[in-house]
């Protein structure tokens, strides 16, 4: 038994933090050991010293009976015990190599609280917490059906964090769950730090930039994705869940759209796809019509623009891009900097960004408005890595137009388009349902059809294809 | 060996890029230009836009410059502008040319082949016949630009007024290239044109000080120009071949009493059978004003002044095809072309002749439909008392 004891504390250099509690019942002397930074103390003494105060016959099974504990775990070699330990676990060594595991863990979670990056006006407020289990709960609060399969894994040579990848049996596609499981297996990394690692661990990250998990920090995303047959990823310590594999119509589609009418929906996914065109090309587009096809634009703006240009000593592309970067870096330090400063850097936008640059004679006006409504098209999207994605784009467009004019636009264009249409994941082509043609999901692209008639799931992600949905309008 | 393909094709990009990059600050917008030909020597005014001016309200910049240049051929008039401006003049935004009277007497084709042969000018511009020298140079109030002003002014005249048309370079070629049709095009002059007339003075009072006014279209022959058509002339002509959107007629309804008739649409359709020219004529009109007594509301009323009016229009239109047949024998009508198209039978039998004869002696049969669809706000006769 002190073979045992004085292994744990060569491992562990003597930490004072692990208690080792020496208790004598009978003749019989055991060890309890915790660690006390991540156990509590008074569950400990209420339950674990105060249950074995009164055994008097110390042999395991009566330890086993008498203690009231209701997870409890029976281990038999020193890897499990140092897990457990690990974990908040209570450990009393009884022999050799008989212990039991006692579950005493503090509580170091937060608790559940509104979303911080999704943010609708109406729809469910909670969100996923560091807590594992709490966010299985999350979704399993909401998906009562034994069908919700979770498929745990334990990931991460010094963080040995719990993964779970979530499913539902009659929807999801097998062969989906066999791969994710398969890629999920073979990762092999010191610590899982975010959900972010294992995402870009199991993606190809190089070969298109636009992002084909979504990220998800609110259950109620999680489940409507898991209800279409997508499976979703959780970790220990991260609040976002991964959604796989997802499309580009994925990123349009917002939590409030399920709560607004259909032709208003319509209405509102078409502005998000023009924000889409708008904040891919607007400078490109302004750049090769004003160096290059000045034909195009009317008489009277062309006079407009060339008056506003006339103090400009820089290029118009130079301009874009000086305009351009120094959004990127306001948006950054945006991220950035805590809430109370945030008012100091926006008046310092406003002012050098806008008023000054424009005096300087360093822009003109009519680049300030091209770059806003470039920017605030970018921001209607809720997923960064999108509006990342779309800013690569964006930049290639401005280069394209600086170099070929409308011509380079169109390049850049046919070369983006290739490139997304010609990449898939986890057997999705990007464009679904666009490219190949999915009606399932066409009725809920550009266009939305009421409810009552988007009754297919996608038959790329599910062979239970009919989805059960009955009701009707109420008439008279 | 992917490397070298991949520089290959980027040669391609390099090669071609850039090579028409012009940054607005370095472009001149060229807007309008006036040809002249004074002692077999071209002499062109290019009107080119000041982008400072505009910007400033409380600038005395001009809003255009004009740049002058000379020379035996229209391209060495264009750059000997070259050597006073610091700009690349930039063409493609030409919305009005000017053509002198003084060329366009002798002959177009010289102008047509210029503006057809290079590339980097659209043809969508308007052209018109100037009957003054520097008229794009005289300032205008409002539109400040006087191209614009003067193609606003064209628009709006075609659509209320119907004595100009709108006439675009390549309308103008193909009423030249067509050996069966002539040219005719409008036509513009200045009134009291002084020394204050291109400085922006002219502008500062109320009552501008020189302004240009369109006038009558201008009729050619064998792209040579013969005359200016009136007023009236002009509107006949825009009546028959649809140019008109709106228009007025002036009817004489009492003796020395006149009625107002508001043209709201006109369609007409020329046709030809036996040697015989036949002309359509469906107008919709609004009655706009009446000094006579006339009530309305009668449907019998209403019947006899559309007759009227009708057979007003009717002789009108035939006197004006009459005097221009007879005093110009110019084919602007087309009536040739279209016997051409309809009638080839015809055509080869008449077309030696055509001018010498036929054209004079064509018998023209011209229908004429009045259709008073509203009478105004005012029921009945303003003079009619109970």
């Amino acid at each position: 038994m002190n073979n045992v004891i004085n292994k744990l504390k060569k491992d562990t250099n003597n930490d004072d933090n692990i208690v080792y509690r020496k208790k004598k019942i009978l003749y019989k002397e055991i060890y309890i050991i915790y660690n006390q930074t991540i156990t509590s103390s008074s569950d400990i003494s209420n339950f674990i010293i105060r249950s074995l105060n009164n055994i008097y016959i110390p042999t395991i099974k009566n330890i086993k009976n008498k203690i009231n504990n209701f997870k409890y775990k029976e281990l038999n070699n020193y890897n499990d015990l140092t897990y457990y330990l690990n974990s908040g676990f209570t450990i009393i060594i009884y022999s050799q190599n008989k212990y039991i595991a006692l579950e005493t863990r503090k509580d170091l979670s937060r608790g559940i609280t509104t979303p911080t990056t999704e943010n609708t006006p109406r729809g469910a407020l909670d969100s996923f917490t560091e807590n594992i289990e709490n966010n299985i709960g999350l979704i399993k609060r909401r998906i009562k059906s034994n069908d919700l399969w979770i498929k745990n894994y334990r990931m991460g040579k010094y963080t040995d964090t719990s993964v779970s990848l979530l499913y539902i049996k009659s929807i999801a596609k097998e062969k989906l769950v066999n791969d994710v499981d398969k890629l999920l297996k073979k990762i092999n990394i010191d610590g899982i730090i975010a959900t972010g690692t294992i995402r870009n661990l199991i993606e190809k990250e190089n070969k298109n930039n636009f992002p084909n998990v979504m990220t998800a920090e609110k259950p109620y995303t999680a489940i409507k994705y898991l209800l279409q047959g997508n499976v979703v990823i959780l970790a220990d310590n991260d609040p976002f869940a991964l959604i796989m594999p997802t499309t580009i119509n994925d990123y349009f589609i917002s939590e409030e759209d399920d709560f607004a009418k259909s032709i208003n929906v319509s209405l509102t996914r078409i502005i998000r796809y023009i924000t889409f065109a708008i904040t891919l090309l607007t400078p490109g587009v302004y750049i090769a019509m004003t160096t290059y096809n000045q034909e195009i634009i009317p008489t009277e703006l062309l006079i407009g623009i060339a008056a506003q240009r006339e103090n400009v000593p820089f290029s118009t592309f130079v301009e874009a891009l000086l305009m351009m970067v120094s959004f990127e870096i306001l948006r950054e330090s945006d991220l950035k900097i805590p809430s109370f400063a945030s008012s100091a850097i926006s008046i310092v936008g406003a002012l050098i960004l806008g008023e000054a640059a424009v005096s300087a004679g360093i822009v003109s006006p009519i680049m300030i408005i091209v770059i806003a409504i470039t920017s605030i098209s970018a921001l209607t999207f809720v997923e960064p890595e999108f509006i990342n994605a779309m800013r690569l784009y964006r930049f290639l467009f401005m280069i394209g137009g600086a170099l070929f004019g409308i011509h380079g636009i169109l390049l850049v264009f046919i070369f983006m388009i290739i490139n997304l249409s010609s990449y898939d994941f986890l057997g999705m082509p990007y464009l679904t349902p666009f490219a190949p043609p999915i009606t399932a999901n066409l009725k809920d692209s550009i266009i939305k059809t009421p409810t009552i008639n988007l009754n297919k799931r996608n038959h790329m992600l599910t062979d239970n294809i009919t989805k059960n949905k009955s009701g009707g309008p109420y008439e008279d | 060996m992917k490397i070298k393909k991949i520089i290959l094709l980027f040669t391609i990009f390099i090669l071609t890029g850039c090579y028409d990059n012009k940054e607005l600050n370095d472009i001149a917008i060229l807007t309008a230009t006036e040809i002249n030909k004074i002692n077999n020597n071209f002499i062109i005014n290019a009107q080119v836009v000041n982008p400072q001016a505009p910007d400033k309200s409380s600038n005395i910049e001009a809003p255009f410059i004009i740049y002058t240049g000379t020379g035996k051929t229209i391209q060495e008039a264009y750059r000997q502008i070259k050597l006073s401006s610091s700009r690349y003049l930039y063409p493609e935004h030409l919305q009005i040319v000017i053509i002198n009277e003084n060329i366009a007497k002798e002959d177009i084709t010289q102008i047509l082949d210029f503006y057809l042969r290079d590339p980097s000018i659209r043809t969508e511009f308007n052209v018109l016949i100037g009957k003054d020298e520097n008229i794009i140079s005289t300032t205008t109030p409002i539109d400040q630009i006087s191209s614009s002003s003067i193609l606003k002014t064209l628009e709006t005249n075609n659509r209320f007024q119907g004595v100009t048309n709108l006439t675009t370079l390549n309308e103008l070629t193909i009423m030249s290239l067509n050996p069966n049709t002539e040219i005719i095009l409008p036509s513009i002059k200045i009134d009291n044109i002084n020394d204050e007339s291109d400085t922006t003075q002219n502008t500062d009072s109320t009552k501008v000080n020189s302004m240009y006014k369109l006038s009558g279209l201008a009729i050619f022959k064998n792209n040579k120009l013969l005359d200016y058509l009136t007023d009236n002339e002009s509107i006949s002509y825009n009546i028959i071949k649809n140019h008109i959107s709106s228009s007025i007629i002036t009817y004489e309804c009492e003796k020395d009493k006149y009625l107002s008739a508001e043209i709201i649409s006109s369609k007409s359709k020329i046709t030809t059978k036996n040697q015989k020219i036949n002309i359509d004529i469906n107008i919709k009109a609004t009655i706009n004003e009446s000094a006579c007594n006339l009530n309305l509301n009668h449907n019998n009323n209403l019947k006899l002044l559309e007759n009227n009016l009708s057979t007003y229009l009717k002789n009108n239109i035939s006197k004006d095809i009459n005097t221009i047949r007879n005093k110009y024998n110019s084919d602007v009508f087309g009536f040739l072309d279209e016997i051409y198209k309809h009638d080839y039978k015809t055509y080869l039998k008449v077309k030696d002749n055509w001018y010498n004869e036929t054209y004079k002696t064509i018998p023209i049969n011209i229908n004429t439909k009045i259709n008073i669809i509203s009478k105004g706000n005012i029921m009945e006769g303003n003079n009619e008392k109970n």
